[in-house]
């Protein structure tokens, strides 16, 4: 990867988390039939976001596509290192290889949350570089699905009596 | 600790996410051997002071009927994501980071409590700013939320300064 981020590869980043969380619920849906509905849901919303940040990425003008970051105080390219190299789980993975067969419901859940968790803060970085004309309520409008996504596994991890 | 989910509640776990965070950097800053870091650490804590200062200050504004547990429905989904949130924050907003520092820990263990700190603040202020009252100013949610970011490049560069030093 490149030593500092541009636009078009920060879009690309956001489309692969989406497609392997997409991935992640999908294969955890099969393995608890209890949780089934809710996971698969979730599924299908990551891939409108993976869609969403594909069609933005696809969007961009040549100018904006090698744009680099650099304008959140001074440093967005900072703050998004930062979200890659300090999240619970590495960006460059896919989650739903994490996921061996033998993991409990709860198991399930905890990495859920943290994935959810961790991709809000990487959009919180995005939203500092996509251009406007791009639209970022679009970001925000994903981030806040997000947030439902973890309230949801939350209140269905309490309804079945796991532990976080 | 059970939480009540109105503003007031949300807005006191704010608070205490805020003494937390100012008590880790100040906690930092006493363990930490180089005046440099020390200066930057108490900068930090004075920033959270600020953040402090002013969800105090919107939580005296709230008006009686916005202190209400009944005025917010409790299936909501920005009350859920809180509750989420505090549960996992073992119902205190955030665990008190400063009375676990030992005094042993490098400048570089420091930063990256640090940074795990500002990332939790920053994931319960989004649901903060989903639920306070509009008239109570939600860009000042925005503006907390916009600087606890700036914290993370902060820490960041001085997390690859900490490394090169090494």
């Amino acid at each position: 990867m490149a030593t500092k981020f541009n636009v078009s590869e920060v879009l690309e980043m956001a489309a692969r988390i989406e497609a392997t969380g997409g991935r992640f619920y999908r294969k955890a849906a099969k393995l608890h039939v209890s949780a089934r509905d809710l996971l698969n849901e979730i599924a299908r919303q990551e891939d409108m976001h993976q869609k969403a940040f594909a069609e933005m990425r696809r969007a961009l003008t040549p100018g904006e596509q090698g744009e680099l970051a650099g304008d959140l105080y001074g440093d967005t390219d900072l703050y998004l290192k930062a979200m890659v190299e300090n999240q619970s789980f590495d960006i460059n993975k896919d989650p739903s290889d994490f996921i061996t067969g033998q993991e409990s419901l709860a198991d399930i859940f905890n990495i859920a949350i943290g994935l959810e968790k961790d991709s809000i803060i990487f959009y919180l970085g995005l939203k500092q570089l996509v251009p406007p004309s791009m639209g970022k309520e679009k970001i925000d409008a994903i981030v806040k699905e997000e947030m439902k996504h973890v309230a949801w596994l939350n209140q269905k991890r309490t309804e079945l009596g796991l532990k976080a | 600790m059970s939480i009540e989910f109105n503003a007031d509640e949300v807005l006191k776990v704010a608070e205490r996410i805020e003494e937390n965070g100012a008590a880790f950097y100040r906690r930092a800053a006493e363990i930490t051997g180089e005046e440099k870091n020390k200066t930057f650490l108490r900068e930090l804590a004075a920033m959270e002071d600020d953040h402090l200062r002013i969800f105090s200050e919107m939580r005296a504004k709230l008006s009686d009927a916005e202190r209400d547990s009944n005025t917010y429905d409790p299936m909501s989904e920005s009350l859920l994501y809180l509750k989420s949130l505090a549960d996992l924050h073992g119902g205190e907003g955030s665990p008190d980071a400063a009375a676990k520092l030992t005094g042993k820990e490098t400048m570089e263990q420091i930063i990256l409590k640090g940074i795990e700190l500002e990332k939790k603040s920053i994931l319960f202020y989004l649901g903060v700013q989903e639920m306070v009252p509009e008239r109570l100013g939600k860009d000042q949610i925005e503006r907390i939320i916009n600087e606890e970011k700036s914290h993370v490049v902060i820490l960041s560069r001085a997390l690859n300064e900490a490394r090169h030093a090494r």
